[in-house]
């Protein structure tokens, strides 16, 4: 029996991803968790590992290295020897409409020409889903006159939206004009049938066939990872109510500990960072705090396991990485500094896979070295909270009671940014107080 | 009294056939020597045919022949250089590497050509036999064609014409009793070629093909029949080929070594040679020191061949059409111009250039007296008479063949179909022989011919007289197809047809005949490959031609109503396709629809879809939509008639969705 090669989804919101090629060629014998592809996946590039066993067989329509394709997409079988692979429809599953359309909705529309053809022509993808709906294609009217029936044919006036779609849609000439003004397609609602976006969608009031704008020669292509990070810009700003709380934490134990441990740490090593500590104690504070650590699923909340894995944001030459430091509450201070070293490193080679950048329950960010103190750092969406370190500087403090004046003490700047939706205030208010307590205490 | 040949003639002769025999002994060793590439017929057996025909021939007689035709050739006058480098591959070869043994071209020594195609060689003769009847000259056309070619319709239809309209040509059977493998006795019902041609009301003779003062005396006749206007003559020349079909095939599946070791015995060389000796006083020696010189200039021609360079790739796709020998551009559009309908347009372009040049004559059904089915030669018969306006039998394919020789001989012959589907029984004459002329002569001959008819469904014409057909007349190479829709554009268009070198079908839809339009009195004429915007808008482009172009027109009036500018795009010739003018159009647009009359498959429709995707894909902003005919043959009843026909309504909607999509 064949085994099926489909596009998997690396991260979590992942509907597409660019292939970078095959490790293995058509006709190789093929063995479990052998490197079969590479794929790049929104952060990163990975080595997709053989889930069965069989000889190696391409799809008719597989994709050429640096295609972008579906998740989901069939793009190879694995046979036994001698077997010959048998190829269907290489789409995904189509996503079930959440309404269905009633039969009088599908019924053909007043006027129109029936199909000229006995036999409707629709593809097999559509077939499939007008029998999950119950539909007789022979009802339907195609909105192309004796044309082929589409998918939203089926669904009738209601155009499925371009993000539903597994494959962004959108005409060779909006395209064309996307890239030439580096414009994102998925940010583009598209107008024309089953959403396909035109140039109409792209540039409303402009008519058909004005000139377009120049690109100008210093122009700067928009890379795939910019793109990612805009993405998930975007979506953070669509989908949390963001509040940010500022605060100064005395940074005294900090600085004495972190002197403490560069005396220490062995020549050649690196000792643990401001960074590794706030991790550190953002760790265990979860536990006591778990709303922060949360995950939002609409019909209820996710709250952290065990296992605390905690964001750390790399400025890595690229553009911002993010990888994930492990189960840091467990593991030793040494441990963590080590782990997050290796992660920064590999973000700044843009080695990092997507497996290193997935899964973390809160993330930390830095602008300390800018000599920046506050700011509004973004919630990495399905995330609930990010803290941001400013730098540490000197600030006036009142002498002890009872006497007058002011003395000087280096304090560290925090910022947290949280989602009002799951987490109010005062909640995140005493997260931010516990923490402050802790980081004057380290040590 | 019966002529003879004279001393010198019958050393000439001697001469001829010893160059055939030796120049074919050299190439069949040559072929085991790898140095030919395709195939090798050789005509070893039969060299007095060709020594004693061609012995009557002047260098402005022509000749057509078949894919054993190495010795006509030669016997007109090929040196066997220019032969051997033909079938080495060589560029100075008499087809310069284009042709090999089956197609041999020297239009400089009247070798208009030789065919893989059996027996179309007889219809080009007929129409070489025409053009210079009609030229008034006392040239003479000869087809040479083997015993398979006389139980094809060419024959049949050939003989009838020449006969009829006593036509100056030779037909040449050369019966050596095997088409290909199969023998002549299996394939005919009386075993002589000869007494067939009384059937026609020809003059036939049956001789000793091996005998070439038989030969030589039969040709002295026919040919001093043909060059006083007695017309033409069938002569049956009993022989049989020595070596295999082809060189490398095996031999004794189909006849046996002593039928072909008896036959071998009756050499026609060696027969000469005896009687030369025994009753004309040659002496051996003279003989034999003729022969030393054939034997030494035929290695020279071989050794010059194998260092003869090849053709330059660059070269393998030039002379499929003529060079223009002029520019033409189109001047600009008088819309005050007066008013005159689609047919009389054409009756206008082709009364004026028949009488600008006397070598255009028309071949058709009712183009006489009576002035055409469709009055697209009303009145010229009364100015130019019969053999310019020349009333046929019903025979597509044998006027077709004929107007293919014409052409070559020298003349513009315009083949009028009446109606297009009538264009089918003289496919093979047109894609074969008529599109490939210019390309396989390399440029040498020039092929001026004009096939018109009418197309397109309407007025429940039916299945026989409505085809459309101009996709697969595009496809072919060598062939231009225009598909006027307006008066004016038909005059110009048949105007280019009649002046330009090419092979021109020109397609008129019966249904538009009769529309008016502006055409300027006087000389106008439209260059081929150059569209038309018949009408200028923004917001999506519609091509189509004919018809359809007007119901196009039309749908676009209706959307200018609701605020949409349609860009109707009228590309006037099929072939060739102005496919800039489209891309251009939808680069604005970035829509497109084609409207076409015939089914969509691999049809014109496709192929502008295709070229849109290749020179527009950046700029479409909607899929490429088609409407087209729909794929039955045309049915009769007004009721299905319409159903398989794209109308007004269904253009409009479609065009509709387009926009909005």
């Amino acid at each position: 029996m064949a085994v099926e090669i489909r596009i998997p989804r690396l991260g979590w919101s992942m509907e597409e991803g660019t292939f970078a090629g095959w490790l293995k060629k058509p006709g190789d014998p093929v063995r479990p968790n052998e490197p079969l592809f590479t794929l790049e996946g929104e952060k990163a590039t990975q080595e997709i590992e053989s889930i069965g066993e069989g000889v190696l067989h391409l799809a008719p329509d597989c994709p050429r290295p640096g295609q972008v394709i579906p998740v989901g997409q069939l793009i190879g079988q694995l046979c036994a020897p001698g077997e010959t692979p048998v190829w269907g429809s290489s789409a995904p599953t189509p996503a079930t409409p959440e309404t269905p359309p009633r039969a009088a909705e599908a019924a053909p529309k007043p006027g129109a020409l029936p199909p000229l053809s006995a036999e409707v022509a629709a593809s097999p993808s559509v077939r499939r889903l007008a029998r999950q709906m119950g539909i007789d294609l022979n009802q339907v009217t195609p909105a192309w006159p004796g044309g082929r029936v589409m998918e939203h044919d089926l669904v009738p006036g209601a155009p499925v939206p371009a993000n539903s779609h597994s494959r962004l849609i959108a005409t060779p000439r909006a395209r064309r004009i996307a890239r030439e003004r580096g414009l994102d397609l998925r940010q583009v609602r598209g107008g024309g049938p089953g959403g396909r976006i035109r140039e109409r969608d792209l540039q409303t009031g402009m008519p058909a066939g004005a000139p377009l704008a120049e690109i100008p020669d210093n122009a700067i292509p928009v890379t795939p990872r910019r793109r990612t990070i805009a993405k998930a810009m975007v979506k953070s700003r669509q989908e949390t109510v963001p509040v940010t709380l500022t605060t100064r934490a005395d940074a005294t134990a900090l600085l004495a500990l972190r002197a403490r441990l560069k005396r220490e740490t062995p020549k050649g090593e690196i000792a643990p960072s401001f960074n590794d500590m706030l991790l550190k104690i953002i760790a265990d504070l979860l536990v006591e705090h778990p709303l922060l650590g949360s995950r939002w699923e609409e019909t209820y909340i996710v709250p952290p396991g065990d296992t605390i894995d905690l964001g750390l944001a790399v400025d890595a030459p690229t553009g911002l990485v993010v990888p994930v430091v492990r189960d840091v509450r467990r593991r030793s201070l040494a441990e963590i500094a080590a782990d997050s070293q290796a992660l920064v490193e590999k973000g700044r080679q843009s080695r990092l896979t997507a497996d290193e950048m997935r899964g973390a329950l809160f993330t930390l960010t830095s602008l300390g070295p800018y000599g920046v103190e506050f700011f509004n750092p973004v919630i990495p969406w399905p995330q609930v909270a990010i803290l941001g370190m400013g730098t540490i500087k000197p600030q006036p403090v009142p002498l002890p009671t009872g006497q007058d004046g002011f003395t000087f003490r280096k304090e560290l700047p925090l910022s947290l940014t949280f989602d009002h939706r799951i987490v109010d205030g005062a909640p995140a208010a005493r997260f931010l107080r516990d923490l402050v307590e802790r980081v004057e205490v380290i040590g | 009294m019966v002529a003879a040949p004279d001393r010198q003639e019958l050393a000439n002769l001697y001469r001829t056939m010893l160059v055939i025999r030796h120049t074919e002994e050299e190439l069949a060793r040559c072929h085991q020597r790898g140095l030919i590439h395709g195939a090798c017929h050789t005509y070893v057996g039969q060299e007095a045919i060709a020594t004693g025909v061609c012995a009557h021939l002047n260098p402005a007689d022509v000749v057509f022949s078949t894919h054993r035709g190495h010795g006509h050739a030669l016997a007109k006058g090929m040196p066997p250089f220019e032969l051997i480098a033909e079938l080495f591959g060589r560029v100075s070869g008499c087809s310069r590497g284009r042709g090999g043994s089956m197609h041999l071209f020297s239009p400089e020594i009247g070798m208009l050509g030789t065919s893989g195609i059996v027996a179309p060689c007889i219809l080009q003769a007929t129409g070489g036999g025409y053009a210079f009847q009609l030229a008034g000259n006392h040239q003479l056309a000869a087809a040479f064609f083997g015993d398979g070619a006389v139980n094809n319709g060419a024959f049949h239809e050939g003989l009838n014409m020449a006969a009829i309209w006593k036509l100056p040509v030779l037909f040449i059977c050369e019966n050596n009793q095997f088409a290909t493998e199969v023998p002549f006795s299996q394939a005919s019902g009386i075993p002589d070629v000869g007494r067939r041609a009384a059937n026609y009301g020809l003059p036939g003779e049956e001789v000793d093909g091996n005998d070439v003062l038989a030969v030589w005396e039969a040709a002295h006749r026919a040919v001093e029949r043909a060059r006083s206007g007695g017309g033409a003559t069938l002569i049956e020349c009993k022989t049989y080929r020595t070596r295999a079909h082809a060189e490398g095939m095996g031999d004794f599946t189909y006849r046996t070594r002593e039928d072909v070791e008896a036959w071998k015995a009756r050499c026609p060389i060696a027969t000469l040679k005896s009687r030369l000796v025994q009753e004309h006083g040659f002496t051996t020696e003279e003989l034999d020191a003729i022969e030393a010189i054939v034997v030494s200039q035929v290695r020279q021609a071989r050794e010059k061949a194998e260092a003869a360079p090849p053709p330059e790739p660059k070269d393998a796709s030039t002379h499929v059409y003529a060079e223009p020998a002029r520019v033409v551009a189109e001047k600009p559009a008088d819309p005050n111009a007066r008013q005159i309908t689609f047919n009389q347009a054409t009756l206008e372009a082709l009364t004026e250039e028949m009488a600008a040049n006397d070598r255009i004559f028309v071949l058709g059904e009712g183009i006489g007296v009576r002035g055409g089915n469709f009055r697209t030669t009303a009145g010229l018969f009364d100015k130019h008479g019969p053999r310019r306006l020349r009333d046929t039998p019903i025979c597509e394919r044998g006027f077709v063949g004929l107007a293919c020789g014409a052409a070559m001989a020298g003349a513009r012959p315009v083949v009028d179909f009446m109606f297009a589907d009538f264009v089918l029984d003289g496919w093979g004459e047109i894609v074969n022989q008529i599109a490939k002329m210019q390309f396989m002569s390399s440029g040498r001959l020039k092929m001026p011919v004009l096939l018109r008819g009418c197309i397109g469904i309407g007025h429940s014409a039916a299945t026989h007289h409505s085809g459309s057909y101009y996709g697969m007349l595009a496809q072919v190479p060598g062939l231009w197809v225009a598909v006027p829709s307006t008066p004016r554009d038909a005059k110009g268009l048949l105007k280019h047809a009649l002046r330009c070198d090419n092979p021109v079908l020109f397609l008129e839809h019966r249904e538009i005949l009769q529309t008016k339009g502006p055409v300027e009195e006087g000389d106008l004429e439209i260059p081929f490959g150059k569209a038309r915007i018949a009408r200028a808008g923004t917001h999506a482009t519609v091509v189509a031609v004919g018809r359809m172009n007007h119901l196009c027109l039309a749908a676009a009036e209706e959307l200018a109503r609701e605020g949409k500018q349609i860009e109707v795009i009228d590309p006037r010739t099929v072939s060739p396709l102005d496919g800039e003018t489209i891309a251009q159009s939808v680069r604005k647009t970035g829509r497109l629809l084609v409207v076409d009359e015939p089914a969509g498959p691999c049809g014109f429709a496709a192929e502008v879809a295709a070229l849109v995707a290749d020179q527009a894909f950046d700029y479409l902003d909607a899929p490429v939509r088609r409407i087209t005919g729909v794929a039955a043959p045309t049915p009769y009843s007004p009721v299905l008639e319409q159903t398989v026909l794209p109308d007004q309504a269904r253009i409009t909607q479609a065009l509709r969705a387009l926009v909005e999509e």
